[in-house]
């Protein structure tokens, strides 16, 4: 069994790339984009909230998909369960970002840090959601049947993730409607505002998919510790008996 | 720039969390690896 996702030799090209792309995104992001008309220079924090919103999503979407290929007994291997773990992490990380970094944007273009509004709630109920699937992975079991368990709870907690994307076509509040996926798929971005926006999104994959190779790496590095110490009890309790 | 603090603080905030979180991850990847060697 393979614990590691790539090559150690393209995991670390991709790291390189992803460091490149979040460099130009930088420079795009806060100079080479002009300011909106409406919101000034604030709207600048689109160009990471957006991205980390996606990559949220991605990474929510991954766990759903490797908890449903180890549920399904023909495709069932310790790599899915892994992947889904590896990736919930990394979903949590992201959509606390997207929280903060959208109550930092709220702040000077609502004037609140926080509203009840349909889509922020959501947003915070799917970061709870996936930290009690963390929170459940913890929980000491064999690994059979914590796979089992985290694989469930994840594709239940997934049923949040249309929810918070339909929020805003669902209930009209605060946030506003998608700027690029909105119910007419009718883009309301353009020229070197709208290639910041797509390279962020670019930049921020490339990311993801670097650190789901390395957090995956860590997992299976952890999961062999684990499985040695148990063995080594085992052997000694074995030992103390004879 | 308008609303700088607002701006720069989500940057930086961004940069500072991605930035841990790899390095949490480098440094268990190594510390694993040289406890896995040693045994």
């Amino acid at each position: 069994m393979s614990d590691r996702l790539l090559k150690p030799q393209v995991s670390k090209a991709l790291g390189w790339l992803s460091l490149a792309a979040l460099i130009v995104l930088a420079l795009f992001g806060l100079w080479g984009a002009p300011p909106d008309e409406v919101q000034s220079d604030a709207q600048r924090l689109m160009y990471l909230h957006v991205p980390a919103a996606w990559i949220a999503y991605l990474a929510f979407g991954v766990t759903a998909l490797g908890s449903a290929l180890w549920l399904w007994p023909r495709t069932r291997a310790t790599v899915w369960d892994r992947v889904a773990g590896a990736s919930a992490e990394l979903g949590v990380i992201f959509t606390a970002l997207t929280l903060v970094l959208g109550s930092l944007w709220g702040r000077p273009v609502w004037g609140v840090w926080w509203a009840w509004d349909a889509r922020l709630v959501t947003t915070a109920v799917l970061f709870f959601l996936y930290l009690g699937y963390l929170a459940l992975r913890r929980i000491p079991a064999s690994p059979d049947a914590r796979a089992k368990r985290c694989a469930i709870a994840a594709l239940i907690a997934f049923v949040d993730v249309p929810i918070v994307h339909f929020s805003v076509n669902w209930w009209r509040t605060l946030h506003q409607q998608g700027t690029v996926f909105n119910e007419r798929l009718d883009a309301k971005i353009h020229g070197v505002m709208a290639f910041t926006l797509w390279f962020g999104v670019l930049a921020f994959t490339l990311l993801y998919a670097y650190l789901l190779d390395r957090r995956y790496r860590l997992l299976a590095l952890d999961e062999d510790r684990e499985e040695r110490e148990v063995e080594q009890a085992i052997a000694e309790r074995v030992g103390a008996v004879s | 720039m308008n609303f700088a603090e607002y701006v720069i603080s989500g940057w930086v905030l961004t940069a500072v969390v991605i930035g841990a979180y790899w390095l949490w991850i480098v440094q268990r990847t190594k510390r694993a690896e040289r406890t896995r060697d040693l045994e």
